[in-house]
């Protein structure tokens, strides 16, 4: 049986923000109704119990479910490292903020920062997700470094900055500055991705299914037919992402950038697309 | 017991334990997924002079990671060790040459050896790593139901048709080699025809592989030699010319023997593919089926032949 909870009010976003981290299997799963109550959570600069907050049933799993609007509550699911997570609604800035294993489901959209500094587990947002994407915690060298996240609609700015290893889908369109640093890894957009996409990309590779305008640093390498795509869009399928079915089996034209920084990466656009 | 107006004599097959890989070849086209698979399988008769015995196993897979056609192939080996050896030399040399393939892992087990971190370097720099998290990992199989989920690592090799795709690691499983059967034969031909009939309904069953031309062992083999550095010699005893030489095991009736060796990934397998096999071989001038053992000196595995042709009629 999962650990349920419900919001019992939606506090307002203008309010003092409320850091969540606790909302978590690896803090929750073992502990009785009760314990689960009583739990702090930082509102601003006080603390209240989460029991003032939710509604909570169930047993302490490390199943959760979290009914309610989450907009104002940051760093849900932050450090998770197993379990499952569901929220039935949307949730603000920094899920899964250092997410190292597990699944964490956002039946609506996220904040800014989502998956920032992401090491394993899959994150999967139904809605939107706000700036910032995947992107590195604070001062550190380097971003999402493992994992998988699946963006149902669309993400906004410098998503996936400095990305080391891991896989970003995004169903709908990218916004600008895409990749910007990506060390390695694998982004697959399926709308039309913002300008400056992949700038200063060492490896790594962008794969541009709704269209994209390269910088001038990436430089054509000709069509290809690449089996590994067919893995990738595979495993999205068996994830219950969606995959058009032009982008399967056809030529990718290749470009190979940034030139400016060894030009190992790449940027792969479907041949038909182009 | 008769089957077919053929005697199967009360006796039985040794195997033995074998540490197993099972590779999965794609490409662009049925035809050159098979020249890989039967390119990767030459030389790989018997462990004893090729250091391992491998074949294309089975029928073809639905589904396959790429979804392109595919070959499964089976690879055994006497360690886990010699098994990277072996994949290593093979998959580098035979499938990444051959146009338009990609290989994969189709054996998850903990175990694992290196395959493609080992060939990556053929790629001087300009490889790939691709990573399919454990989530999303699981899919890249054949489907099979026993995959559990689990992180996957692809390398992508520059070659001149673009690139080759091959799986980091591959999964090693302890397997049964060496069940066998001779077919005792009233002429050459009909033994051969015979020996060919089995073949054709063991090739129908997953999870084996016949590692001897055309799935036959014209030489078989008994432990040992009157030269100690032999570890086999000819099979004496089944040798139509030695008939006056040596004690013989073939009536009268019988012109010579052929034998077919299998090796499987269970010994549930082996067994399966050994009743196929027997039954199909039986019938106008087979005199009698028979089986190689060496009194329990060669492997813990044994078939007996007559309670396994029972079990499976019920």
């Amino acid at each position: 049986m999962s650990l349920r909870l419900k919001l019992k009010a939606s506090p307002s976003t203008t309010a003092a923000p409320i850091d969540a981290p606790v909302l978590c299997p690896d803090r929750l799963a073992g502990l009785e109704r009760r314990a689960v109550e009583g739990l702090p959570v930082a509102v601003g600069r006080s603390s209240v119990p989460l029991g003032d907050l939710f509604h909570v049933s169930g047993d302490g799993s490390d199943v959760i479910e979290v009914e309610g609007d989450l907009e104002a509550f940051a760093r849900v699911g932050a450090s998770m490292s197993r379990g499952r997570l569901t929220v039935r609604g949307s949730v603000g800035p920094r899920v899964a903020a250092g997410m190292r294993g597990g699944l964490l489901v956002i039946e609506g959209s996220a904040g800014d920062y989502a998956g920032e500094g992401l090491a394993g587990g899959l994150l999967r947002i139904r809605g939107d997700a706000g700036d910032h994407l995947a992107a590195p915690p604070p001062g550190a060298p380097r971003g999402m470094n493992r994992g998988s996240i699946l963006v149902h609609g669309h993400a906004g700015r410098q998503a996936a900055t400095r990305m080391r290893r891991g896989l970003i889908a995004i169903a709908g369109d990218l916004g600008e500055g895409a990749a910007c640093g990506m060390l390695a890894g694998t982004l697959l957009v399926f709308g039309p991705i913002g300008r400056g996409a992949g700038a200063l990309l060492r490896r790594g590779t962008i794969v541009a299914l709704g269209g994209i305008t390269a910088l001038p640093t990436f430089l054509p390498a000709g069509p290809l037919r690449l089996p590994f795509l067919e893995i990738v869009y595979d495993g999205l399928v068996s994830a219950g992402f969606p995959v058009p079915a032009g982008t399967r089996r056809v030529p990718y034209h290749r470009l190979v950038g940034d030139v400016s920084e060894g030009g190992l990466g790449e940027i792969l656009a479907p041949v038909a697309a182009s | 017991m008769r089957i077919s107006g053929t005697l199967i004599e009360d006796t039985y097959a040794e195997a033995f334990t074998l540490r197993a890989a099972r590779l999965l070849i794609t490409a662009e086209s049925e035809r050159w997924a098979g020249i890989a698979a039967l390119t990767m399988s030459g030389f790989a008769t018997s462990v004893i002079g090729c250091g391992c015995e491998a074949g294309p196993e089975g029928p073809a897979p639905d589904r396959t990671p790429d979804g392109r056609p595919g070959v499964r192939v089976l690879v055994f080996a006497r360690s886990a060790g010699d098994l990277q050896d072996q994949l290593a030399c093979r998959v580098g040399q035979c499938v990444m040459t051959a146009a338009t393939t990609a290989c994969f892992d189709d054996l998850p087990s903990e175990e694992t050896v290196r395959v493609g971190s080992l060939l990556r370097f053929f790629g001087d720099g300009h490889q790939v790593s691709k990573v399919l998290d454990a989530a999303l990992g699981g899919a890249a199989t054949t489907g099979s139901a026993e995959a559990p989920s689990r992180a996957r690592r692809f390398w992508r090799i520059p070659v001149l048709d673009g690139e080759f795709t091959v799986e980091d690691r591959f999964g090693v499983r302890k397997a049964v080699a060496g069940g066998n059967f001779l077919i005792l034969g009233r002429s050459t031909e009909a033994t051969l025809r015979a020996a060919e009939r089995a073949v054709e309904a063991i090739r129908r069953i997953p999870g084996v592989i016949l590692p001897f031309p055309g799935g036959i062992v014209r030489s078989g083999s008994k432990v040992g030699s009157k030269y100690r550095k032999l570890i086999a010699s000819t099979n004496s005893p089944y040798c139509p010319t030695l008939r006056r030489s040596v004690k013989t095991a073939l009536p009268e009736d019988v012109a010579g023997a052929l034998e077919i060796v299998i090796d499987g990934l269970t010994l549930e397998d082996v067994r399966r593919a050994t009743a196929a096999g027997v039954r199909a071989a039986c019938g106008d001038g087979v005199a009698r089926i028979s089986a190689g053992n060496y009194g329990g000196r060669l492997g813990k595995h044994l078939l007996h032949l007559r309670p396994l042709l029972e079990e499976t009629e019920r």
